[in-house]
């Protein structure tokens, strides 16, 4: 149970209550048979498992304003002019079925099969059920004779794994058609309407995932050097995805299962205990990771699919547009956009047919990035601790509508020196003041950063110090939190995904906070 | 007595483990949503039409400037304060098939049009318990509003893809059909409705649609079939009918206030028929209470002028509270619009002066002077006074609670003018407008003064504010003409293809398995 009430302090004239009450339920029972047996160099491990699973939650909601004053808080709602109440509940029911076999050599070698069977209420009648077989193995090469000498290197292990896995990934009622309810009058009396709410989808199905994964763990040199690596090469049939189709069908959107994609990708963590000495040392930890992501497969129609953003051969979250080649000069000839006049946006006429028109919109890249990678590094001097991790994000291409936001000038800030053309400051990148975007252009542009995340320093007082005063640890510290930010993104943060205009009025369109903290950590004994 | 407590264990577990084997545990079960097959009996069909009407309701929701660029660009008016989905109806160079507003007004009618099948399919699916008197019913008002919603897209796209069921998976193939099936659609639906709907005196709530409205729309439809006899049959049936006439005398709340006979009529708590307005055939009706309004609606913020603006001017519930001047009424309208001896031009229906109100203002009490181009513009311009309302709770107003007369006789008789005219008999449409200038003490129209000029220009001194300008002047297929002659700020832009909006973009991508094909020009 919440409540929360706004009142004259805040601003609010009228006073504001809200009280809410969730049920939530889960239950579950596992039947689960395993046996295992170890004979010479053997180890065998078999498990059956069934399962069946229940959720639901019950929410109630009351909302009541216009108080005489503050005094009752949200104590007292039957006190407030008008009352609203809501209600709803979902529920949804899993079963399992699955066998698991693992196998092991003499601790070198590592077999695990297992094939599932899930069943899911949110999917159609007659897809509820996906199976979903995998094997692994694995090697780890340090407990072979011929590494046993060896003793720079402590681990290293090799994987590989290879299956198919289920993603439920939906809500319940999806596959229903829906009414809902609202409100409408006759004469001053309210009255209770139906009206379409949603489309269902009678074929809904399972996402699956069928791949390999390659894996190497390792620590070497004296643990000097420890580590992972991992790299995958999967494909993913059956999205489940929210389905822009036309307003003609009187919805506007459908949650279907579309296409195949393939991903291909890398991710690597290495530690590197660079000095180690008594007094002083220093370790490096980089993590990296890159991912190539492809639609190999939409409709069967083999035309992409421009409204929801889904193009053959190109990765997912398009960004589809014009190609902006300049701003529009006087004197310049306007024949090929007559709508055009000086300080509007000059767009590539692509298809080279003398017009812009929407056939000049291409596939310009995707919001994903090419590669995210950190590195955290820590100094430590005697009971000093220093800590600094930085963080970078690249090759993303990211809509930044704030170019768009002339008309907002003082109610949302907007950052200085973005250089709108002028008859006098004649941009070739940026538009005029006056300029309407009646193509609805979104202003595509690198969405590359790099950040420092964090810098820590700490002290630690000396044990022998504290033991008098019963004091098992004491650290003070002082940190910094996104301190600096290096981006050519204009704008509040490049982190960012704002596409709602509503959102960048509303109050959770908040630029991310640089902040400074001074602490003190205490353990008693 | 251990193995006996095994045993039951044993069963207890097998127990719990397979009762979720039953087919049905995976079966779901919606308890807090309505499915379509809730439509069985009176109550649910009820709520339907309930739901259904607040869907047209919501017409002009969207964009804010939606509703303004339905008067601006035409010959009436021009843009004021100006929303980006404006511009391009205004500067009519800039209007693509990525427009904002063709958009809004596309999915508003296919939204209106697929609850109407929803009711349509279901009142007729004989799985109810309604008797055929009250299927027919119900069918009948799913018809008008589905015809409705269809006159609006025919009228602003030409033909549209004709939608007559709801739809039961993803489809994305769908056509345009020709705007002759579509208007035959309006037609059959429309008789339907007429013959179906009770009349005024016989409806079950004052809100709901009655069989008058049914036929002042098919005479609208019949017109632009071209078939204006047919429409002056439908429309004499309203006025010959006597259930309505035009409002001649004072009534109502403010009856003893200074006003005329036509102010009276768009007062707040003046606007029903139960309220005195002998003239209404359709009013949507709306109050501040919850269900009772629009989202945002901006009938007032877009007609009344940004009069705030100006130093020494407070929000006045006499001057309409609070607007925000996205409409600006051409000069064409506002000067040159023949209003001499004509009530529609009283001072109680058109606000043309502004004087200082702020009592701190040194200027109080004198005339306003307006000393930039943007003051003449959105700040201090004539205004109708239809739309003005204020309500002391919230003089900033984001919503205008004020009903909205969609149908009413004063334009029956300029339809029957039209219809009159078509068929070359400009005496009877002299006659038809000569009853509106009678109820204004305006001077009498002859026959010779009669053609299809003169009956736009009566329209914009009996409805301007009430009726969408554009959806006229794109029927009569007069938009680009008069605002050639009328509008000077668009008059450069504007092209013959602007006739029709744009199909939008957006659908014609997101509907891969067929072409929706663009109209001409865009």
């Amino acid at each position: 149970m919440s409540g929360d009430y706004t009142g004259r302090n805040t601003g609010d004239a009228i006073g504001h209550a809200t009280i809410s009450n969730s049920e939530v339920n889960h239950w579950l029972i596992e039947n689960i048979f395993s046996y295992n047996r170890s004979f010479g160099k053997h180890t065998i491990d078999f498990t059956g498992l069934y399962s069946s699973q229940k959720d639901y939650t019950f929410t109630n909601t009351l909302n009541a304003n216009t108080f005489i004053n503050d005094l009752t808080n949200f104590y007292n709602v039957g006190s407030a002019q008008i009352q609203q109440t809501a209600s709803s509940y979902t529920q949804s029911t899993l079963l399992s079925q699955m066998v698991r076999i693992n196998y092991s050599y003499a601790g070198k070698y590592l077999l695990t099969a297992t094939a599932r069977r899930d069943g899911f209420s949110g999917f159609s009648a007659a897809h509820k059920y996906g199976t979903f077989p995998s094997v692994a193995l694995a090697w780890n090469v340090n407990e072979e004779s011929f590494l046993k000498g060896i003793s720079s290197i402590s681990q290293l292990k090799l994987r590989a794994s290879y299956g198919i896995s289920g993603n439920q990934g939906v809500s319940s009622y999806n596959t229903l058609t829906t009414l809902g309810s609202t409100q409408y009058i006759y004469g001053s009396t309210t009255t209770v309407g139906l009206v379409p709410s949603a489309i269902g989808n009678g074929n809904l199905k399972w996402e699956s995932t069928k791949g390999l994964n390659i894996g190497l763990d390792f620590s070497i040199l004296r643990d000097r050097i420890t580590g992972s690596i991992d790299a995958y090469d999967t494909k993913t049939y059956n999205l489940l995805l929210s389905r822009k189709i036309p307003y003609i069908t009187g919805y506007t959107t459908i949650l279907d299962n579309i296409g195949k994609t393939a991903n291909k990708g890398i991710e690597l963590s290495i530690t590197s205990r660079n000095i180690r000495g008594t007094n002083f040392s220093w370790e490096t930890n980089v993590n990296f990771s890159a991912n190539r992501n492809k639609l190999v497969q939409l409709y069967g129609d083999n035309k992409d699919d421009i409204t929801n953003n889904l193009f053959l051969g190109k990765q997912l979250y398009a960004v589809y547009d014009y190609k902006l080649i300049g701003i529009w000069q006087k004197g310049d000839d306007f024949t090929v956009d007559p709508s055009a006049k000086p300080g509007d946006l000059k767009f590539a006429d692509l298809n080279g047919d003398g017009k812009i028109n929407t056939a000049d919109r291409t596939y310009l890249g995707s919001r994903l990035p090419k590669y995210i990678a950190g590195m955290t590094n820590t100094f430590r001097y005697k009971n000093f601790t220093l800590s600094a991790f930085i963080q970078t994000f690249q090759g993303a291409l990211k809509p930044n509508p704030i170019y768009d936001y002339r008309d907002q000038a003082g109610r949302i800030n907007l950052p200085a020196g973005i250089g709108y053309w002028t008859a006098a400051n004649q941009s070739n990148t940026r538009p005029s003041l006056s300029y309407s975007n009646s193509r609805q252009y979104t202003y595509p542009v690198s969405g590359s950063y790099t950040r420092i995340k964090d810098v820590t320093l700490s002290y630690n007082f000396p044990k022998q110090m504290l033991e008098g005063l019963k004091i098992a640890n004491l650290q003070v510290y002082a940190s910094g939190r996104n301190i600096a930010t290096f981006s050519k993104w204009l704008g509040w943060d490049p982190e960012t995904d704002f596409y709602s205009y509503a959102a960048n009025q509303g109050s959770s369109f908040y630029p991310l906070v640089a902040t400074a903290v001074l602490g003190i950590n205490i353990t008693l004994q | 007595m251990k193995r006996l407590f095994s045993l039951l264990l044993i069963g207890i577990t097998g127990m719990l483990a397979f009762n979720s084997c039953k087919k049905s545990f995976l079966d779901e079960d919606i308890r807090t949503q309505y499915t379509p097959s809730t439509l069985k009996d009176v109550l649910s069909f009820e709520a339907a039409v309930t739901g259904l009407q607040k869907i047209v309701r919501d017409q002009y929701e969207g964009d804010q400037g939606i509703i303004a660029l339905l008067q601006t660009g035409t010959d009436v008016a021009r843009n004021g304060q100006t929303t980006s989905a404006m511009a391009p109806y205004e500067t009519y160079s800039q209007l693509n098939s990525q427009d904002a507003a063709s958009l809004s007004f596309w999915r508003w009618g296919y939204q209106v049009i697929n609850a109407s099948n929803v009711i349509i399919q279901a009142a007729q699916s004989g799985n109810t318990s309604l008797t055929t008197a009250q299927a027919n019913g119900y069918v009948a008002e799913a018809k008008f509003f589905r015809a409705y919603a269809y006159n609006f897209l025919s009228t602003l796209f030409g033909g549209v893809p004709l939608i007559t069921a709801p739809i039961t998976a993803p489809k994305t193939d769908y056509v345009r059909a020709p705007l002759d099936t579509i208007i035959n659609l309006q037609i059959n639906d429309l008789n339907f409705a007429t013959a179906n709907l009770p009349d005024v005196a016989h409806v079950t709530a004052e809100g709901r649609i009655n069989s008058a409205a049914a036929a002042q729309l098919l005479a609208i439809t019949y017109l632009r079939a071209n078939k204006p006899a047919l429409a002056e049959t439908q429309l004499s049936k309203i006025i010959t009918g006597g259930a309505y006439k035009l409002v001649s005398n004072r009534y109502g709340i403010n009856s003893l206030l200074p006003g005329d006979a036509f102010s009276d009529m768009f007062i707040y708590g003046n606007m029903r028929r139960s309220q005195g307005n002998s003239e209404a055939i359709w009013v949507v009706e709306e109050a501040n209470i919850p269900g009772g309004y629009s989202p945002t609606d901006q009938h007032r913020r877009v007609w009344v002028p940004f009069y705030v603006n100006i130093p020494g001017m407070l929000v006045a519930d006499s001057l309409g509270g609070r607007g925000i001047g996205r409409i600006r009424p051409t000069n064409w309208w506002t000067y040159s619009l023949n209003l001499n001896n004509d009530m529609r031009n009283s001072r109680y229906n058109i606000q043309r002066k502004y004087y200082y109100n702020d009592p701190a203002s040194a200027n109080y009490g004198k005339p306003v002077v307006v000393t930039s181009n943007t003051d003449t513009i959105q700040n201090i311009y004539a205004h109708t006074t239809k739309w003005n309302s204020y309500t002391s709770a919230d003089p900033f107003g984001t919503i205008t609670y004020k009903d909205r007369i969609y149908m009413r006789l004063g334009e029956t008789y300029l339809l029957l003018a039209e219809a009159q005219f078509k068929q070359g008999n400009t005496a009877g449409a002299a006659a038809a407008i000569n009853m509106l200038r009678t109820r204004a003490n305006a001077p009498q129209v002859q026959a010779s003064d009669i053609d299809m000029d003169f009956i736009l220009d009566e329209r914009a001194r009996e409805l301007i504010g009430e009726e969408d300008r554009r959806i006229t002047l794109m029927r009569t297929g007069t938009l680009v003409e008069r605002v050639k002659k009328y509008n000077p700020t668009s008059a450069g832009s504007i092209k013959d293809y602007n006739m029709l909006l744009p199909i939008p973009q957006s659908e014609i991508d997101v509907n891969k398995g067929a072409a929706l094909t663009q109209n001409p020009g865009y």
